[in-house]
């Protein structure tokens, strides 16, 4: 019953963004109101079928309605409710329904939030509903979630074991939402375009940007902390190509958010950020073809399909339509100021814009070489994290050392003299600083070099803070006074302070990746029950190992018993799950954080007299990657929420804040 | 202080262990979509690592040992292909990218430069 129920419901909402669309396209040609609203209220009522058929298939799931074939191939009477959750977006066709649901809420929030004579946002609706209606389509005719299967069975297929984690709540939809999230800024950067009202819509796409930007930056993190926790090899990233392929958007949305500063600062780079976005559009919708074609292969492929060649057409129309928009607009698009000397920071920014769009292109090429060498030469190849290390780390450490100059140089020109006099001492003082935090946590010298620019920069935005917080003499001197004088500074500059606190996350993130790759150190031990080893400070002692069997897996449990400096820490578990039907293990590895420094421990094979090999790994600096992805949300959130953001308009086009 | 810390002394591993972890990352789990040996839990990928392991301590250079997987399951067994053949092409291209990266950044960098002057 509930099969043709959600059937209808996304048959219906399909039908209903389709009548908006045209009657908004109508609309704004005869230019009648009552044809915009008809729109609106439509666009709502889609929304509120969409949210419904949502349900519909949770509610399958949860009754395990079996009839319905997607329920039956993606979940089982073993299945615990909460993961139907997680079951609800395991496979293709349900994770379309999600997009398309999320699609829908942003959808709304963007309608919601203009007046219904504003023509910029009409127009750029109107490339939202278009996206909105391709997936629809997609979904509801191609891929429909709440096709009935030929017979009902008596208990479902089940869950792929590895998705059963906590971080898979939130990790999929989050970057799912991130990556069709990207169509917004994409539209209303084409709205501005077609209407020629720049300037009023400017705060609008910046505040888009950055909040997708920062649900894409906090999908990547879930991921890679999900592939920590569980995939049991005490890595976080492997460059695999679903991780390109969302990576690929955030590093464009990166440049763009920058590139935007500048256009509101300083307006220029008009024509060079509607390419950025477009781009960025062109990355998202690379990434859901990647995803869902399978034509490389990944260890994503969940929701892998034969829908790629749709996404492949509806990519290589967009694609094409923007460009020729983009060349057909570039005339109106030139900016009538310029770029006055090297040394500035729309110069720097420019660097930074370049940069990332080479390690955007990069990746782009070394996830789809494969592609070319099997259908042009028959080869099979892998291009895997050799290629990528030796090829992106240079340029993002480069791009590292742009962060920490940058935000601190002053726009239009310095002198190379005068810029060098007042940063000698900071300099100094920072390479002081590393040399000795460094041998405080006997680091290696790349890890010295990224505390050298992670000091660099952090000691200059608190030196800024101090300028304008506790150096002005006018207001009281008291503690409060000045915590109150805090919000309100920080307020009046909420994008440039939010921005600085995003970097101060992301340079954390970089000195826990470099802690990682250079101060990380593995090795194997064959331990017996009530058998000792010593690893590095650490002493460790394997007490034996519990198994238990459930109606779909049997579990592992090896206890274990870890001192560090001979300080004893406390008995610690690694688990691993096997999964018959599915002929898959997960691990859930034992992660000791003490300070900033990880015991990783997970255990792969058992003997029958319970001895058993076990992969250890001391992971130094890797919470800093976790924490400095919480200090970039946070600094996002300062950056685009209405609280922090009250006097943004007065301080808008009053020239440069330095 | 100073030299403690531009000298790498804290590993106390072995010099066969850290040839080890390199090799590891670079070579593929060849039944596995997208994972090295070093990140997969197959049974073949554990048994590479034993034979990597094995043949380090037999005294194999690297060379050899990669050597020795390619002629036994193809150059699909390496993570990254290598700087010659079919892959000198996917080495080339990120100098090719950053190039065009700089004549972005120059034509940017002037073009604007110019409109002014003729505006």
């Amino acid at each position: 019953m509930l099969g043709p129920l959600g059937d209808l419901l996304i048959k219906l909402s399909l039908g209903v963004y389709i009548y908006s669309l045209i009657s908004l396209i109508a609309g704004i040609k005869l230019n009648d109101i009552r044809l915009l609203m008809s729109s609106r209220f439509s666009t709502y009522s889609g929304f509120v079928l969409m949210i419904f058929s949502t349900i519909c298939l949770i509610f399958a799931f949860v009754t395990h309605d079996y009839s319905i074939q997607y329920v039956a191939d993606h979940s089982s009477n073993a299945l615990p409710m909460i993961y139907t959750w997680i079951a609800f977006y395991s496979g293709n066709e349900g994770s379309l329904l999600f997009i398309c649901a999320s699609l829908a809420v942003l959808l709304f929030l963007f309608v919601r939030n203009h007046s219904i004579g504003d023509m910029t946002s009409n127009y750029s609706t109107v490339f939202v509903l278009l996206f909105m209606i391709f997936l629809l389509g997609t979904t509801s005719l191609l891929a429909n979630p709440f096709n009935l299967s030929e017979y009902t069975p008596e208990d479902g297929q089940g869950i792929n074991p590895l998705l059963l984690h906590f971080g898979m709540f939130i990790h999929p939809p989050v970057q799912m939402i991130g990556l069709t999230g990207v169509i917004v800024p994409f539209a209303i950067s084409l709205g501005i375009v077609i209407s020629g009202d720049m300037d009023s819509k400017l705060n609008l796409l910046r505040k888009w940007s950055i909040s997708i930007w920062m649900i894409l930056t906090a999908g990547l993190a879930l991921g890679s902390w999900w592939a920590y926790t569980i995939l049991g090899w005490g890595g976080y990233w492997a460059w695999d190509p679903v991780e390109n392929s969302s990576l690929m958007p955030w590093l464009i949305m990166t440049a763009l958010i920058h590139s935007l500063i500048v256009q509101r600062k300083r307006n220029m780079f008009k024509g060079w950020n509607i390419f950025l976005v477009i781009f960025a559009f062109f990355m998202a919708q690379m990434g859901m073809f990647i995803n869902r074609g399978g034509t490389v292969p990944s260890v994503h492929s969940f929701a892998s399909s034969s829908l790629g060649w749709t996404f492949l057409i509806f990519m290589t129309i967009s694609t094409i339509f923007s460009f020729c928009f983009f060349i057909y607009y570039f005339p109106k698009l030139h900016s009538p100021k310029k770029v006055n000397s090297l040394l500035s920071r729309e110069s720097f920014i420019l660097i930074q814009n370049v940069l990332f769009l080479s390690v955007a292109l990069i990746t782009l090429m070394g996830t789809i070489y494969p592609v070319f060498t099997q259908s042009i030469e028959n080869q099979e190849i892998y291009v895997g994290r050799e290629f990528y290390d030796t090829v992106n780390a240079p340029i993002l450490f480069v791009l590292m050392i742009v962060l920490s100059i940058a935000p601190f140089i002053p726009w239009k020109n310095t002198s190379i003299k005068s810029y060098l006099r007042k940063k000698i001492p900071i300099v100094t003082f920072s390479i002081l600083l590393s040399i000795f935090t460094s041998w405080l946590i006997n680091g290696h010298y790349w890890v010295t070099i990224s505390l050298f620019i992670f000091y660099f920069a952090s000691l200059q935005f608190l030196l800024e803070l101090y300028r304008i917080i506790i150096l002005p003499k006018n207001s009281k001197f008291n503690f409060s006074g000045k915590l109150k004088n805090i919000f309100k500074i920080l307020g009046a500059n909420s994008s440039r302070y939010g921005g600085l606190i995003s970097h101060t996350g992301i340079l954390l993130v970089m000195l826990g990746i470099a802690g990682t790759s250079f101060m990380g150190i593995e090795r194997d031990f064959a331990l017996a029950p009530g058998q000792k080893a010593n690893f590095k400070n650490y002493e460790f002692t394997y007490i034996d190992s519990v198994i238990t069997t459930k109606s779909d897996h049997t579990n592992y449990k090896a206890f274990m018993e870890i001192k560090k400096n001979g300080k004893n820490l406390g008995t610690f578990f690694t688990s691993k799950s096997y999964y018959p039907r599915f002929d898959m293990n997960s691990t859930k590895a034992g992660i000791i954080e003490f300070g900033l420094e990880d015991f990783y421990f997970s255990q792969s094979i058992l003997s029958e007299d319970n001895s058993a090999i076990f992969e250890v790994k001391i992971n130094p600096l890797v919470s800093l990657i976790w924490y400095g992805t919480i200090i970039v949300i946070i600094g996002a959130l300062v950056s685009v929420l209405p609280y922090f953001d009250r006097s943004y308009a007065k301080s808008k086009n009053s020239g440069e804040i330095k | 202080m100073l030299v403690s810390c531009f000298y790498n002394q804290q590993t106390n591993l072995t010099e066969n262990e850290i040839r080890y972890l390199n090799l590891e990352t670079k070579i593929k789990c060849p039944i596995c979509p997208a994972e090295t040996i070093a990140e997969s839990n197959t049974k073949i990928a554990k048994d590479l690592k034993n034979f990597i392991k094995t043949k380090i301590d037999d005294g194999w250079s690297d060379k050899k040992i990669t050597e020795f997987l390619v002629s036994k399951y193809g150059i699909e067994i390496l993570a990254s292909p290598e700087k010659k053949g079919i892959g000198l092409f996917l080495w080339i291209i990120p100098i090719i990218i950053l190039v065009i990266a700089f004549i972005t950044f120059i034509i940017l960098y002037f073009n604007v430069r110019e409109k002014r002057i003729y505006s």
